[in-house]
This record gives C-alpha cells, sequence and structure tokens, in this order.
C-alpha cells in the first residue's frame, strides 16, 4: 500500500467513525461544548460582518435617497393616522390587560440572545443564537425583535445553541391577522433576501397598503399581536381566490444583533 | 514545518473558519464570493504541504460545520474527500507547478465541491430526514472567479518573496545536452 492509498484509507475511515458516532448521539456532548466554546469568536465575526454591512448599506445614490424618502412620506402619512387612533387604543389596552392580569394568564417571560451566526445562503434567511435547551427553549417559540417586532421562530434547539427561521425565510410560514382584528387572515411566508409575503388571503378581505400585520396567535407557542410587518402592495386578480401582498419586516432582519425568545412560563428551568 | 508555523497555520485555519461562517453571513454580499480555504489548501498542496492543507480542512471544517446556523453541510468531510482527489489529480494529472496548474486544481477543488454537496443535498434527506441547504449553482462563476484570483495572488506573492516555484535551469536552447 503507497503513502496516498494509507492516507485515503486513515481518512476515510476517521470520516466513516465520525459519521456514525455523530448520527448515533455518541459525540453531540462534545460537539455542544465545542459550539459553546465557538460562540464568541462567531458572535465577534457576525458583530464585524455586521458592522461592516451596515456601513456599506448607507452609500444610496441621490435617486434611491430620493424614492426611499417618497416612501417612506408615503408610509408616514398612512402611520401618523394610524398612530393616533393605535394611541388611543393602546391607552386602553393598557389598563385592560392591568385589569385582566394578561401577562400571569399568558405566562409568556423572555430570553434575551445573541446573534452568533448567519447563513451565508441568500434564499435562507436562519440565524444561529446563543442561548439553547438549556435556556428554557423549544422549537416553535416566537422570537422577536425591539418592543414585540417578531422576527422569526425557533426552528431547532441544541443544548446550548439554537437556530431561528426568520420570517423571511424561504422555508418560514408564519399565520397573521389584521392588526386589532384578532381574527386569522392569511399566513406570511418568507421569500429570500430578507422580503416575506402574505399568502393565502380570501379575496372576501379588505387589504391596503400600510396597514400592520400581527400574528394571529393561532399557534401554540407564538403569542397574539406581536407586529409582523406593514403591507407594501396587494396583488391578486378578483377573479383568484386568494390576494398576496408583498410585506415589508419592521426589523432590519439582516442586522440583528441581538433578539428575544419568548417562552411560557412553565418552560424555566429549575421552576 | 516548525512548531511556529503550525501553530500559525492551525490559528489561520479557525480565523478562516470564522471567516466563511459567521462573517460572511453577515457582509455585504459581494463578499460572498471570496471564499479563501479551498483556494489556500489547494496552494498548500502545490507547496508540498500535504498534512498542513488537511489541518486547515479539518479544523476551517470543524468551525464551519459548528457555527453553521443550516443543518451542517459536512464541510470538514467534504473538504478532506476533495483534498483526496487533489492529491490524486496533482499526482497524475497536472504534474507541473506552474500557475496554470494551480490554477486548474482551485478551480476543479471549487467544482468537486459543489458536486459533492449536490449530492449529499439529494442523500441526506434519505439518511435523516432533514434538508440540506447549499450556495445555489447560479453563485459558482464568481466564486471560480475569486478562488482563481486568490490562488494567482498566492503563487504570484509566494514566487517574488521565496524560489518555491523559480525555475532554476537556464532557458536556452540545448540545455540538456
Amino acid at each position: 500500500m503507497n503513502r496516498s492509498s494509507k492516507t485515503a484509507f486513515i481518512i476515510f475511515g476517521a470520516l466513516l467513525a465520525l459519521f456514525v458516532l455523530h448520527f448515533t448521539g455518541v459525540i453531540t456532548p462534545f460537539e455542544n461544548l465545542l459550539k459553546s466554546a465557538l460562540s464568541p469568536l462567531g458572535l465577534a465575526a457576525t458583530s464585524v460582518g455586521t458592522r461592516l454591512s451596515r456601513t456599506f448599506s448607507g452609500n444610496m445614490t441621490a435617486e434611491q435617497c430620493l424614492e426611499k424618502n417618497v416612501d417612506l412620506e408615503k408610509s408616514l402619512a398612512g402611520v401618523s393616522v394610524d398612530y393616533v387612533r393605535l394611541k388611543a387604543l393602546e391607552d386602553e389596552n393598557e389598563v385592560l390587560r392591568k385589569t385582566l392580569g394578561y401577562l400571569q394568564k399568558e405566562g409568556y417571560d423572555a430570553v434575551m440572545a445573541r446573534i452568533i451566526s448567519r447563513s451565508a445562503i441568500p434564499e435562507r434567511s436562519i440565524v444561529m443564537i446563543d442561548k439553547g435547551s438549556k435556556d428554557g427553549l423549544e422549537i416553535g417559540m416566537a422570537v422577536i425583535y425591539g418592543d414585540g417586532i417578531f422576527v422569526g421562530k425557533v426552528s431547532m434547539i441544541q443544548e446550548r445553541t439554537a437556530t431561528v427561521a426568520l420570517i423571511s425565510d424561504a422555508q418560514s410560514r408564519v399565520a397573521v391577522a389584521k392588526a386589532g382584528e384578532g381574527k386569522l387572515m392569511g399566513l406570511v411566508e418568507g421569500q429570500g433576501n430578507w422580503t416575506a409575503e402574505a399568502t393565502l388571503i380570501p379575496q372576501q378581505e379588505s387589504l391596503n397598503e400600510n396597514e400592520i400585520l400581527v400574528t394571529s396567535g393561532t399557534e401554540g407557542k407564538i403569542p397574539a399581536n406581536l407586529i409582523v410587518g406593514l403591507i407594501n402592495k396587494v396583488e391578486g386578480l378578483p377573479t383568484d381566490p386568494f390576494k398576496h401582498a408583498s410585506i415589508e419586516p419592521m426589523a432590519p432582519l439582516e442586522y440583528l444583533e441581538v433578539v428575544t425568545v419568548l417562552r411560557p412560563q412553565a418552560l424555566r428551568p429549575g421552576e | 514545518m516548525r512548531k511556529s508555523s503550525w501553530a500559525l497555520l492551525c490559528i489561520a485555519a479557525v480565523v478562516g473558519g470564522l471567516y466563511e461562517s459567521s462573517f460572511l453571513g453577515s457582509a455585504p454580499d459581494a463578499l460572498g464570493y471570496i471564499k479563501p480555504i479551498l483556494p489556500v489548501c489547494v496552494m498548500l498542496f502545490m507547496l508540498n504541504r500535504k498534512p498542513g492543507a488537511y489541518i486547515v480542512a479539518v479544523l476551517s471544517g470543524v468551525v464551519i460545520d459548528m457555527l453553521s446556523p443550516l443543518q451542517s453541510g459536512w464541510t470538514m468531510m467534504r473538504w478532506l474527500v476533495v483534498l483526496l482527489i487533489v492529491d490524486l489529480l496533482s499526482e497524475k494529472i497536472t504534474t507541473n507547478r506552474s500557475l496554470y496548474s494551480a490554477v486548474a486544481l482551485a478551480l476543479a477543488a471549487r467544482v468537486m465541491d459543489r458536486i459533492i454537496s449536490q449530492i449529499m443535498s439529494w442523500v441526506y434527506p434519505i439518511l435523516s430526514g432533514q434538508t440540506l441547504a447549499f450556495e445555489p449553482w447560479h453563485r459558482l462563476p464568481g466564486v471560480l472567479i475569486s478562488d482563481a484570483l486568490i490562488v494567482a495572488l498566492i503563487f504570484v506573492g509566494v514566487t517574488i518573496f521565496t524560489k518555491r516555484f523559480v525555475i532554476a535551469v537556464e532557458a536556452r536552447k540545448e540545455r540538456y545536452e
């Protein structure tokens, strides 16, 4: 046996052993340990990448700025009217929540998590976070950004890390309702490249630009009324059974660094 | 290789793994075409540093597999298989140590990696019931161009600063007589 064949033999043997050990779960504790050891390095690399990306995305041409400005002014006009209405509703809601003890009843609490890495494939908007099953996370839990902006749900879980499928991921599906109505209206499906689309909206549903979509609350681990996005453009012929609309996510999905995972109180470790 | 060179190589491999796993996912899209690990491994082969190439492939592959938010694409395994094929190609076909053979090997390595990825994306769901996602094919030409540039840069750099690829025989007629 010459040297090259020997090397090939050793490598294939080692790979086969690794394959078997991985699938039988023998090396899972070692993998978890390695993942948590690499987390801080991944975090630093992601942070540098995000900053670089932000710096480059700031360089828009004059035409792009103008176009963006027109869009924003249009959105602002719609949002300002809504804001006044929603402010009144919010105040009322605040009182009602306190009265009914909403949070205690729903029993959701939150875990802050930082993003360790992101998918490099544009079609897949998936991120890895530095919290896992040890922190009480479970598959399907809602992940939010800031003040209740829904950004995705936990799709895979390990002991110390978890992966989150963002709303723009091509395989992401979230049941949504119109803000304030609380009635299931359709699905928001990810389209890749940080975009999403609302689909399966019955033709009789009225839907306008700049309306806000929220989670419907029909999924077990996702509470209702988390903001999903703003409707950009409604499409579909009157003869189609369903219409669809492009959605503008309310959170900067490509620049997320810290997110919050909502978990039911019953899942808190040690309780 | 000296111990310090090994240490440097290992650190570079981990940094390379971090670059291709965590950094590229967050960085501007254009940088996504620059994937230096595989071309560097090929250049280590050209420089007769085969163990070094395998070490880089293993360390970077492990870092990428551990930090990949998608289902692990068995990067380490793929790269080791690719390097074995590159080893075979460099011994049987591209036996000279020219810039062209270095570029050809790097391009062959990338294409083989992509083909193995594609085969895995068909086989893996049958074995584990989970899907594997890989970079789309339309990005491959961009990655190949960047690979060729990386190899050319390293080759030229090595030629300028060392005597590794310098031809010692004087280029004149009847020089072997």
